[in-house]
């Protein structure tokens, strides 16, 4: 059920929810350029921008909901944090970024 | 002469899917929550957005870095500092989760935060990449 008043009243819950929205902005913008560099390599190498694309989609849904059930947790006096979807997150960055690096590189070596 | 190596003494080089696994647990240590006790919510939920900070600065880069190989055609060495920063933005995102799995153990255990060099690292490679880049505009220009 959704609560009529916050938990916090310095939203703290509210400013993370942002942070994770940001994070999910940055991604779907580092995915289009992976997928416009890719595919300037190699078309099906776009795919891994569209990859990233996607994963970001998911994680900009996934934290609106996670805002939602912060409340129920900080009410129940349960611990906010998320290692799981810190894991995905940490790992899924270091897998975008280091794909983008062999993108560039490929690009690099494509234009001589 | 050769030297003697007595039968049981282990093996000082650790096979590689070890050496992988164990580079693996240093850089995406385990669950946090296995150790002490839950601390302030304040605490992790700063904590969490500090992380979220770090994964951002890594994309950031990331964005540049590709923006710099692709977009920058008159740019003289352009390529090479996409890629510069494409390396920085990779180390960036793989140290992330680390700092912030350290952090929040020590909120756990009620120690001090460990101290980390990477904010040093990325402001000195960033700062080393901005005068490469003027350099090279600098060159171009003449």
């Amino acid at each position: 059920m959704r609560p009529e008043q916050v938990f916090d009243p310095l939203l703290q819950q509210e400013r993370t929810s942002l942070a994770w929205e940001r994070t999910a902005f940055a991604g779907l913008v580092v995915g289009t350029l992976m997928t416009r560099v890719g595919a300037s390599v190699h078309l099906l190498l776009g795919g891994f921008g569209l990859v990233q694309v996607c994963a970001s989609a998911g994680l900009l849904v996934w934290s609106g909901r996670h805002y939602e059930d912060l409340h129920v947790q900080l009410r129940a006096g349960e611990s906010p944090t998320h290692p799981r979807a810190a894991m995905v997150v940490g790992i899924g960055a270091t897998i975008a970024t280091g794909l983008a690096t062999a993108l560039a590189v490929l690009h690099l070596v494509a234009d001589g | 002469m050769g030297r003697i190596v007595p039968v049981d003494e282990p093996d000082a080089t650790p096979p590689p899917r070890r050496v992988l696994r164990s580079s693996h647990r240093h850089l995406f240590p385990p669950d946090p929550r296995t150790a002490g006790d839950d601390p302030d919510y304040r605490f992790s939920l700063a904590n969490e957005r500090t992380f979220l900070a770090w994964i951002r600065s890594a994309l950031a880069l990331a964005a540049a870095g590709l923006g710099a190989a692709t977009l920058l055609d008159d740019f003289p060495g352009e390529e090479y500092l996409g890629v510069g920063l494409l390396a920085l933005s990779f180390l960036t995102a793989a140290l992330s989760y680390r700092r912030w799995a350290l952090a929040e153990t020590a909120m756990r255990l009620g120690r001090p935060l460990p101290p980390s060099r990477l904010p040093l690292f990325l402001a000195v490679a960033v700062s080393v990449i901005a005068v490469a880049s003027a350099v090279l505009v600098a060159i171009h220009a003449t």
